[in-house]
């Protein structure tokens, strides 16, 4: 069980999030929806212990309390795929995928998501496109066993066929009893699968918590 | 001798006085050659260069020593040198290089430093040179106690040819830590991956 | 020209004297006069850069007095933003025209002037001549005179600060935002400028002034040496712009020493525009602490044999520290050149600090070379310097002219293109004399060629 409790969050003195609750049972998808700027990403960050974020409240995964640990500790127990990976010129990606332990049965997979073999020689994440960032964030998820995914906005510039192959990842990961987040503002990623609690956050604070039938009020948020 | 100290001029270092100085004439047409530096010496490369053409030289493991290669490439040629590694000591490394007419090249640095390490690099289009390009790409990085002193020169009397040159000194960012970070390296695996870069060509 | 006094001849401690009693200073600065001459006596030129050995020292006039010898104002000579703050001050065109355009004045009881100078001391902002303000200002200005550039900078920092005068003091006190650009348009007519000015600008916290020096006519002088010095005290959160326009004529020897001491969260901007004079050595710099920022940008349009040896210098000195440096040159015909000169230190303890330079020539004929320096002594630092030079050959002059472009459209549209983003840079107002200043130039360049 994933539980966050009354947190609250700040970003150089600005409040970002405020008194959040949320919850994830094992084999759970939680969808959290909202605005542009409503701190979906911010909440996300703040999880993973990003150090530009102060907060206060609890993050607690099953008997654990991992609110405070450094980040590559609690990157053991929890995945995080980003809405806007940062490239790094001088790390290749091969380097780095060695560096995490990683063998080479990741090159099935860079067929199954249709990513390019050449990106193992360039820079790590260097002149990706942006599909091609959210298809290597997606890749990389499953790569080791981890208990929480969160996946922040992975839809986004995807097409069809990805995004189908994105949502038979997603359940897979339910059925082996995760706990995922999902954070979309585009309802067609749920199709297929209904999430089984749709958080909807608008100015850092929780505005409503429901079942699948918020995503009508996740159709909103659509750009 | 006298010509080191002029083009170091305030940068030459009075303690290698005394040093054993190696020199090594060579003239490489249409080919690649690795060159082979000696630590705690100096050493001189006067190099020709023909044809289409590559060095290739490592500062990896090297003790402290000063380096100075006087590059020229022959007309209508094409060269590139690459000098790539880990700074751990001190080194000088001076690159003088002339080119001719309808001649290219191209020198690139990947440079990781820990130690002391003053790199002055210049290339020289005389007049007459026509049609000549010349490139100078930099990518360097520093870590700890260490001191870096760059000067990379272009003098350029031909009008009629390109030079350009791009010299980057980086850190990784705390979006960038953040993210590595998140995927599970630690301060000590960033390092070594970042070092991999530098060391390997 | 006429003056009542002139003072050449062999620069020793009696010259100095004289003009120490003459500008009837206070005595602390007799003091810094000596020093100076020392060091200008002790120090070189350079072992580097252009060749300075031609100056002949003995034809100097290191003093002349008066300086303030008018010639009449015509209002469309005036440049956009000078024109827009009479207006702001609710002057006309025939108001400003009868008091500038006059035989002879003092510009201090000038109408005019009056005007500028009630609205800024309505701010409690200080803009007056600086050989002026040390009398009215002595304690004040102390406190900041020579401590930015010292008489040991260099031999011409020295020479300065031996025989300085003219020059322009500005200050403006705690949280006053200057909004008319301030000019020596405002002072002196610009024909007699001083060769050896001094100028000291000081920006207390929160405030911000724009500063334009020079303008867009050819100034002749008679003197083959300009030396001189501006210091910038820019406080906490301050922010100074200081635009130079220079356009000497070609018998000068520019050597001026530029730069600002910038405190915690302020900012210098340095926009300098070289178009004249037969030799121009000029690298505005700035020492910044945590949080501060340099910009330096620096176009020089070097012809007819003039050398233009120009960046900047940063010492960053802070957290967060920024720089920028932006050198463009453009030369035009053999026996012309630039080089750029950029010295950067990132010392201990500047962690996540940033600079970004450039150093870009159009050569269409003649030399240019680019002289970056970087010393970094810190880890947690980032640079990026990009040098390059592009070509304007007769291949790109044909293409050009068979569009319908003469020579003359064609080589003003590839050198205004050529800076055009280092214009995005600087303020509105100021583009558009920028601009035309090139314009001119290339105009009467482009006419003759």
């Amino acid at each position: 069980m994933f539980k966050i409790t009354k947190l609250n969050a700040w970003i150089e003195d600005k409040r970002i999030l405020e008194d959040i609750n949320l919850e994830v049972r094992p084999g759970e998808i939680v969808l959290i929806a909202g605005p542009n700027g409503s701190g979906k990403t911010t909440l996300a960050r703040a999880i993973l212990n990003d150090p530009k974020i102060k907060k206060e409240g609890k993050i607690i995964l099953g008997e654990k309390d991992i609110t405070n640990l450094p980040t590559h500790e609690i990157s053991k127990y929890i995945y995080l795929a980003f809405q806007y990976p940062p490239d790094i010129e001088f790390l290749l990606t091969k380097d780095f995928l060695k560096e995490m332990g990683i063998s080479d049965e990741i090159y099935s997979l860079f067929d199954y998501l249709s990513l390019p073999k050449d990106i193992l020689d360039r820079g790590l994440l260097t002149g990706f496109s942006g599909g091609e960032r959210k298809k290597f964030e997606i890749l990389l998820s499953l790569l080791k066993d981890y208990n929480v995914y969160i996946f922040d906005e992975p839809d986004s510039g995807l097409d069809s066929e990805s995004i189908s192959k994105l949502s038979k990842i997603l359940v897979d990961l339910k059925n082996k009893g995760k706990c995922i987040i999902v954070i979309s503002h585009i309802s067609r990623l749920f199709i297929d699968i209904k999430p089984d609690r749709v958080y909807i956050i608008e100015r850092g604070r929780i505005k409503k918590v429901g079942g699948y039938e918020l995503l009508k009020d996740v159709e909103k948020y659509e750009v | 001798m006298d010509q080191l100290v002029e083009f170091f001029r305030n940068y030459f270092p009075k303690s290698f006085d005394g040093y054993p100085i190696k020199r090594i004439d060579l003239s490489v047409v249409d080919n690649k050659v690795n060159l082979d530096v000696s630590s705690n010496s100096i050493n001189i490369f006067n190099i020709k260069l023909s044809g289409r053409s590559n060095i290739i030289m490592s500062l990896n493991d090297l003790k402290k020593s000063l380096i100075y290669l006087d590059l020229e490439v022959i007309e209508g040629s094409e060269a590139s040198f690459i000098v790539y590694g880990k700074v751990s000591s001190d080194i000088y490394l001076g690159i003088s290089s002339s080119l001719s007419k309808e001649s290219k090249l191209s020198i690139e640095e990947k440079l990781y430093i820990e130690g002391k390490m003053v790199n002055i690099a210049k290339i020289i289009i005389p007049k007459g040179s026509v049609g000549s390009y010349a490139v100078l790409d930099q990518k360097i990085v520093s870590y700890g106690e260490s001191l870096f002193i760059n000067l990379p020169i272009l003098i350029i009397k031909e009008p009629k040819c390109k030079a350009e040159h791009l010299s980057k000194k980086i850190r990784l960012d705390e979006d960038q830590l953040f993210y590595l970070k998140s995927k599970g390296m630690s301060d000590d695996g960033i390092k070594k991956v970042l070092e991999r870069y530098f060391t390997t060509l | 020209m006429k003056y009542e006094r002139v003072l050449r001849g062999d620069l020793n401690e009696d010259l100095i004297g004289k003009i120490h009693s003459i500008l009837e200073e206070p005595e602390w600065l007799l003091e810094y006069r000596l020093k100076g001459l020392e060091y200008f006596k002790k120090l070189r030129n350079p072992d580097w850069g252009p060749n300075l050995s031609e100056i002949d020292f003995k034809k100097i006039a290191y003093f002349a007095s008066p300086l303030i010898v008018p010639r009449p104002v015509r209002w469309e000579e005036l440049p956009e933003f000078i024109k827009e703050v009479y207006i702001k001050l609710g002057l006309t065109k025939e108001y400003v025209e009868r008091y500038l355009g006059g035989a002879v004045l003092q510009f201090d009881s000038s109408p005019v002037f009056k005007k500028v100078r009630e609205y800024l001391e309505s701010l409690g902002v200080i803009f007056m001549p600086l050989s002026e303000a040390v009398k009215d200002y002595s304690g004040l200005i102390k406190k900041y005179f020579s401590k930015i550039v010292s008489y040991s900078d260099n031999k011409y920092a020295a020479l300065n600060t031996a025989v300085w005068s003219g020059g322009i003091f500005i200050y403006v006190p705690k949280n006053v935002k200057v909004d008319i650009p301030l000019h020596a348009y405002f002072r002196i007519n610009l024909e007699n400028v001083g060769q050896f000015e001094r100028t000291l600008i000081v920006v207390e916290e929160n405030s911000e002034v724009t500063y334009v020096e020079g303008c867009s006519a050819p100034i002749l002088s008679a003197s083959p040496l300009h030396a001189a010095v501006v210091e910038a005290y820019v406080h906490k959160n301050a922010k100074v712009n200081y635009i130079t326009l220079q356009n000497w004529s070609k018998n000068v020897y520019n050597l001026p020493t530029k730069r600002a001491f910038v405190e915690e969260g302020g900012k210098i901007n340095w926009i300098s525009v070289e178009l004249g004079g037969k030799v121009s050595m000029l690298y505005p710099s700035a020492i910044l602490k945590d949080n501060a920022v340099a910009e330096i940008y620096g176009i020089s349009f070097a012809k007819k044999n003039q050398i233009f040896d120009t960046g900047g210098k940063l010492y960053l000195n802070g957290k967060n520290a920024r720089g920028i440096i932006n050198s463009i040159g453009i030369v035009m015909d053999e026996g012309s050149k630039v080089t750029h000169r950029i010295d950067v230190f990132i010392n201990k303890g500047s962690k996540n600090s940033k600079v970004f330079s450039s150093c870009r020539s159009l050569l269409i004929n003649g030399e240019t070379e680019s002289f970056p320096r970087f010393h970094v002594e810190e880890e947690d630092s980032y640079y990026n310097n990009e040098s390059k030079t592009d070509i304007l050959d007769e291949e790109r002059f044909f293409y050009l002219e068979a569009r319908g472009f003469d020579r003359s459209r064609a080589l003003r549209m590839a050198v205004l293109g050529y800076f055009e983003d280092l214009l995005d840079k600087v303020p509105d107002i100021y583009k558009l004399e920028i601009k035309r200043v090139v314009e001119v130039d290339i105009e009467k360049y482009g006419s003759v060629g």
